[in-house]
């Protein structure tokens, strides 16, 4: 209290010096006797509403006028006031003083907007008495408010209950003051009605009260609630205030809407703390607004966002000095707790399945149901906005606005706190852009729903379709299949003139890949024209890709998540490209930060969200600031109306399933290593621990958190096949690099060992094999593959061949229990009779001896081999492992076995993996290998129904992600899956993990500290007994 | 079915490309593991004059194990029975992935040249051949005549 006194005081003494001057400059106000000039002044008895509301109870419902006399004769007793009531019936109205009588009238005049029909009369009794802004008959009563005030002088009697009192700013010269000191300027001074000043309203509230009075938002009518016979300097009295909205607070002119143009300029400068002074009285009236509305109690519970505008009104009610610290990277922001982002997924899912249904006459293809409707939607979404919100209160709110009641009515306005706005119109969520997001589960066929859509209008305009490179030639495929002819924008295909093209062919859709565009991108940038699209289209037409000149009737990308970082240029160039209408079909439109979101929005042009200022400050912020749960509501207010998201599963309208997919078992094959391969696990293992015993002795276990990482990589590797560990140029994930040290030499023997066929003697031969091996110089055919040798090996019979070869038919007639013998010389031949052999050194001249042992098969593959051999003749299956390296291992050994792989990974080329698709296609009882990663996205190999997955990855989701590739729409038979497991090994501990993720409630609220706590808890127990 | 081995196509290439006189092997277009084979008789045996068909199938497994092999023609030899089935090791036994097409058409027609009534698959012809060569002979002369007359 102290801090205030004094400051108080200060300008108490500077106010003392001049009230009538001020009163002077007053504007509009006429301080003469019986005229209530300013809108603070003159309005009817205040009470404190509880008192009311019981008075009324008793009494049933009183005037404004009887109240308040009821009010001043009881003192607020309400058993008193009951008395008087039925004393008086009549009188109390001619016993009030000349002065009471004149109030009451002008109560009633400016009071008559909301209870006319109590004293409809009076009205046109007083207009001399109605406001010179004319705006008092609409002025709107929107509760009261009680303050606190402090008297600027020692007075006697001046005031006392019930009193009606004049509420007046300091000054009217704002804007002059406003520039020299513009926080100083807040107070809000306190007369009687004969003008002599009492004091002022106390710090908490004058500040938005003033600003209010200043944008002419609000009209107040004080009264007295408490004062003191004698008012000394520096004591409190209370006042309260009656708020009326006038009419100039729901004009647009006062404060127009913010759009994107204005809201950038806005927050640029709010940013510098340079506002200008517009700026700055919009802002104080926004600020104002919120703290206004916020004590008044105005936001029920129970509309639909009332949390968000809870928060922001704590937010926004806080003086500009303390806005959050700014960001400094705008893309530090946090991951989406899994759990909040799924349960914004499923708030958006769309239940309502009662939608009418569109049929796409001549489509080949039969449309589900839900497929029809979705189509409606996406139709709906491309018309015009009249026809599909024919009715103005209908449709979604805008989500910046919000409903209030008029107290004790049934109208209601709207308002929008973060601009501050008012309006009685119905702020309906305005359709910046045509499109929208099909974000339907994996699987519910957001193509084919596409491609129906794409057929409706086939003949008004090109679709272009973007999509990833893996996924051209389904496009292409399904395009054929529904009759759209099509061009393939890509690659070769991308070096023709479009221009030419649409003269010439004209296809229904051209599909192109990120990659193209990106490449086309950086041309333009090549040509110095800058990432701004002003500039781009300045540049002539002929120096540019016309792939971002073209006006594409749609504009289609595929799994659009691509695109999530706004910064990237695939998402700049995205955001190039121009259509009439746009479409992002993705099954993860935020996959874990809500900025995913803002870059689809910016592609979509989903105005004012695709301003990132814009997004930043109702997004990005709140979220940072904790308030996850409200910056999700406005992300779900934004989403609701663009964006339709069915699951597998949800439910028709009779309750049957959308999709009824086949059966999907999952099977965990535990898999236990033989002695050797434990061998080497266990020594993995142990290495594994001591290192994390010596991080945790050291407490350094954060800063070595990668070498642990490194070594249980290791340990999983050793789980499929300790070959991996050697592998220096196997592809391992990110930042798990794997280095070889030098003190690896023991693990490396024993691998070494465990590759080598121990029994295998020294050669005795070796010498005349050598003296054999440096006469030949040309490799020569190979006599079993009729090929060049790549990889030369020699019997011991002296014959040579290919290693595998070789080897392959050695052991082709172990298998058939005959004698194996040289192909050529029909001399007894075993495998540890063959060599490779390797020439070193210049020429070639050096030549050494690899004695070729069978390898033994790790446990995982002989599972493998074995599941694959059991399944019938000709069931396709799919084998996902995240070791590309391990997927080799397996290719070989398959090739062995006579079962056909086809291999599917990061390096193939968009021909290559177009090739291997089409011919796992067609092919019968065949393989498919697949790196996790590479192949998680938007594949269709529903041919296959077996998956096998190798070795577990953290999270249970980028698995099942892997099965959806075959258990999606298309698959027709039961899906088999078996994910195989090393018993008693980190695989197992992974399971653990997996399920714990699974169970637990989140890591919402957890902080940075305890989610690093979570991870070395986790690699305890990974390298736990 | 598999893809087509790399060393079945270059076989292939390379019997059209350097065919062996007397022996002609095309693959049908629609199996390329299956081969229209034609043998003419060597000259101063019994089947001089004649041009024998066969056909020849590559098993899945190929080269591992060998071709499948089958004369179409009528042919009297004690090691070829009614079915056109031949008793030859390399065919059977003696296989080995270094042996080819080509080598094994030749040692069919090896075989023509040189007929081994001891290891016989046709009993009875083997029976004749023994028994009463000159007739024998004569009446592979007659079926050379009557039936691989192209």
């Amino acid at each position: 209290m102290e801090p205030r006194q004094k400051k108080a005081r200060f300008f108490d003494s500077e106010e003392d010096f001049g009230p009538d001057t001020k009163s002077l400059i007053r504007p509009g106000s006429s301080h003469k006797p019986g005229k209530p000039a300013s809108n603070s002044l003159a309005r009817p008895t205040p009470a404190p509403s509880t008192f009311r509301s019981d008075l009324e109870a008793f009494l049933g419902p009183l005037s404004d006028q009887r109240f308040g006399l009821l009010l001043a004769k009881s003192k607020g007793n309400v058993e008193q006031a009951v008395n008087i009531h039925f004393d008086l019936p009549e009188e109390v109205q001619q016993a009030t003083s000349e002065e009471t009588a004149e109030e009451a009238e002008v109560s009633q005049t400016t009071t008559s907007g909301f209870e006319t029909t109590q004293k409809p009369s009076q009205n046109t009794q007083v207009p001399s008495r109605v406001h010179t802004r004319g705006g008092c008959s609409t002025s709107r009563f929107i509760g009261s408010l009680v303050v606190t005030a402090w008297a600027s002088k020692s007075s006697k009697g001046k005031v006392k209950y019930q009193d009606r009192l004049v509420v007046e700013r300091q000054s009217h010269d704002h804007s002059k003051s406003i520039r020299k000191n513009p926080t100083d300027n807040s107070h809000v001074h306190i007369r009687t009605v004969s003008g002599e000043l009492l004091g002022r309203i106390s710090g908490e509230h004058d500040y938005s009260i003033a600003s209010l009075i200043d944008s002419r938002v609000c009209d107040f009518e004080a009264s007295c609630v408490y004062a003191d016979h004698n008012l000394s300097l520096g004591s409190n009295f209370v006042v309260e205030l009656k708020c009326y909205l006038t009419e100039e607070a729901f004009q647009d002119v006062a404060m127009p809407l913010l759009d994107s143009k204005t809201a950038k300029k806005r927050e640029y400068v709010f940013d510098n703390s340079r506002e200008s002074h517009v700026e700055k009285m919009l802002r104080n009236r926004q600020i104002a607004i919120v703290d206004l509305f916020g004590k008044l109690n105005l936001i029920k519970e129970n509309e639909a966002n009332a949390d968000m505008v809870k928060d922001m009104l704590r937010a926004k009610s806080q003086p500009p000095s303390s806005q959050p610290p700014s960001q400094n990277s705008e893309d530090e922001s946090e991951p989406i707790p899994t759990d909040e982002l799924d349960a914004l997924y499923k708030r958006i899912e769309k239940e309502d399945v009662e939608q009418p249904e569109t049929e796409v006459e001549g489509f080949p293809l039969e449309l589900r149901r839900y497929q029809k409707q979705g189509l409606t939607w996406m139709i709906s979404r491309e018309t015009e906005v009249s026809e599909y919100f024919d009715n103005d209160d209908s449709g979604p709110i805008n989500p910046l606005w919000t409903k209030v009641d008029f107290p004790g009515s049934d109208e209601k306005f709207y308002v929008n706190f973060s601009s501050g706005a008012l309006t009685l119109k119905f702020p309906k969520q305005e359709r910046s852009f045509s499109g929208g997001i099909l974000a339907d589960e994996m699987g519910l066929g957001k193509t084919i729903s596409t491609l129906a859509m794409v057929y409706r209008d086939r003949h008004v305009g090109c679709t272009l379709v973007v999509a990833p490179m893996s996924l051209l030639w389904q496009w292409e495929q399904e395009c054929e299949r529904v009759g759209l002819s099509t061009y393939v924008y890509h690659e070769k295909g991308a070096d023709i003139d479009l221009d030419e093209l649409f003269k010439t062919y004209s296809p229904n859709i051209l599909i192109t890949s990120y990659h193209t565009l990106v490449s086309h991108y950086g041309q333009i940038k090549a040509l110095g024209g800058g990432l701004d699209r002003n500039v781009i289209s300045e540049t002539s037409s002929h120096e540019r890709p016309k792939i971002f000149t073209k006006h594409f009737h749609r504009i289609v990308l595929d799994e659009a998540h691509v695109i999530k970082n706004r910064n990237t240029v695939s998402a700049k160039a995205c955001c190039l490209l121009r259509a009439t209408n746009k479409w992002a079909l993705t099954g993860t439109p935020i996959h874990n930060r809500l900025e995913d979101l803002f870059s689809i929005l910016k592609f979509l042009g989903a105005a004012p969200w695709n301003d990132f200022i814009y997004w930043r400050n109702f997004i990005t912020l709140p979220f940072q600031e904790g308030k996850i749960v409200s910056a999700l509501m406005t992300v779900q207010c934004i989403l609701e109306p663009i964006v339709l998201r069915r699951t597998k599963n949800m439910k028709q309208a009779d309750g049957s399933p959308l999709v009824v997919l086949p059966k999907k078992t999952i099977n965990i094959e535990k898999v236990a290593l033989t002695d050797q391969e434990r061998v080497i696990y266990s020594y993995v293992l142990a290495r594994a621990q001591t290192s994390l015993q010596k991080s945790e002795a050291s407490e350094a276990v954060g800063r070595n958190y990668l070498n642990i990482l490194t070594q249980i990589l290791r340990l999983r590797q050793s789980c499929c096949d300790p070959a991996l560990i050697l592998r220096p140029e196997a592809e391992v994930p990110t930042d798990e690099q794997l280095q070889i040290e030098e003190n690896e030499s023991q693990l490396k023997s024993m691998i070494q060992q465990y590759n080598d066929d121990t029994q295998t003697s020294a050669c005795e031969y070796s010498s005349e094999i050598i003296a054999q091996l440096q006469d030949q110089s040309a490799p020569p055919e190979c006599p079993i593959c009729a090929e060049d040798v790549t990889k030369l090996a020699i019997s011991k019979c002296l014959h040579m061949g290919c290693v595998d070869c070789l080897a392959d038919n050695v052991r082709f007639q172990e298998s058939k229990k005959q004698t194996p013998v040289c192909c050529i010389c029909r001399q007894p031949a075993a495998l540890k009779d063959i060599f490779e052999v390797e020439r070193t050194g210049e020429d070639c001249k050096d030549i050494r001896l690899k004695k070729l042992s069978d390898r033994p098969r790790s446990s995982k593959l002989v599972a493998l081999v074995s599941k694959l051999k059991q399944l019938p003749k000709d069931a396709k299956s799919v084998v996902f492992s995240q070791f590309t390296s391990y997927l080799d291992i397996i290719q070989t050994e398959l090739r062995r076995e006579k079962i056909q792989a086809f291999r599917f990974d990061g390096t193939l080329s968009r021909q290559q993996r177009t090739d291997v698709l089409k011919a796992f296609g067609l092919s019968k009882g065949s393989v498919l290998l697949i790196s996790l990663k590479t192949g998680g996205v938007g594949l269709n190999l529903v041919t296959a129904n077996h998956a096998f997955i190798m070795d577990p990855w953290w999270t249970f989701a980028q698995e099942a992600q892997a099965i959806d590739r075959i258990h999606r729409m298309g698959q027709t038979k039961d899906v088999h899956v078996t994910r195989f497991i090393v018993e008693n090994s980190v695989e197992e501990k992974m399971l653990k993990i997996q399920q714990q993720k699974m169970v637990l409630a989140g890591t919402l609220g957890m902080s940075e500290q305890e989610q690093k706590a979570q991870r070395i808890e986790n690699i305890k127990t990974l390298l736990g007994e | 079915m598999n893809a087509l081995p790399k060393r079945i196509s270059k076989e292939t290439e390379r019997l059209v490309k350097e065919p062996v006189p007397g022996i002609s092997a095309a693959p049908h277009d629609d199996n390329l593991r299956y081969f229209d084979v034609t043998i003419d008789g060597p000259t101063s045996s019994p089947y001089e004059g004649g041009t024998f068909k066969l056909e020849l199938f590559l098993p899945e497994d190929y080269p591992m194990v060998p071709p499948k092999v089958r004369f179409l023609t009528k042919i009297y030899h004690p090691n070829i029975d009614r079915l056109g089935r031949i008793c030859l090791d390399v065919l059977k036994s003696n296989w080995s992935p270094a042996l080819q097409i080509r080598t094994i058409l030749l040692s069919i027609q090896a075989l023509l040249g040189a007929p081994n009534p001891d290891d016989p698959l046709a009993n009875d012809v083997a029976q004749k051949w023994k028994e009463d060569e000159k007739t024998a002979i004569q009446t592979a002369r007659d079926w050379t005549k009557e039936y691989a007359k192209a």
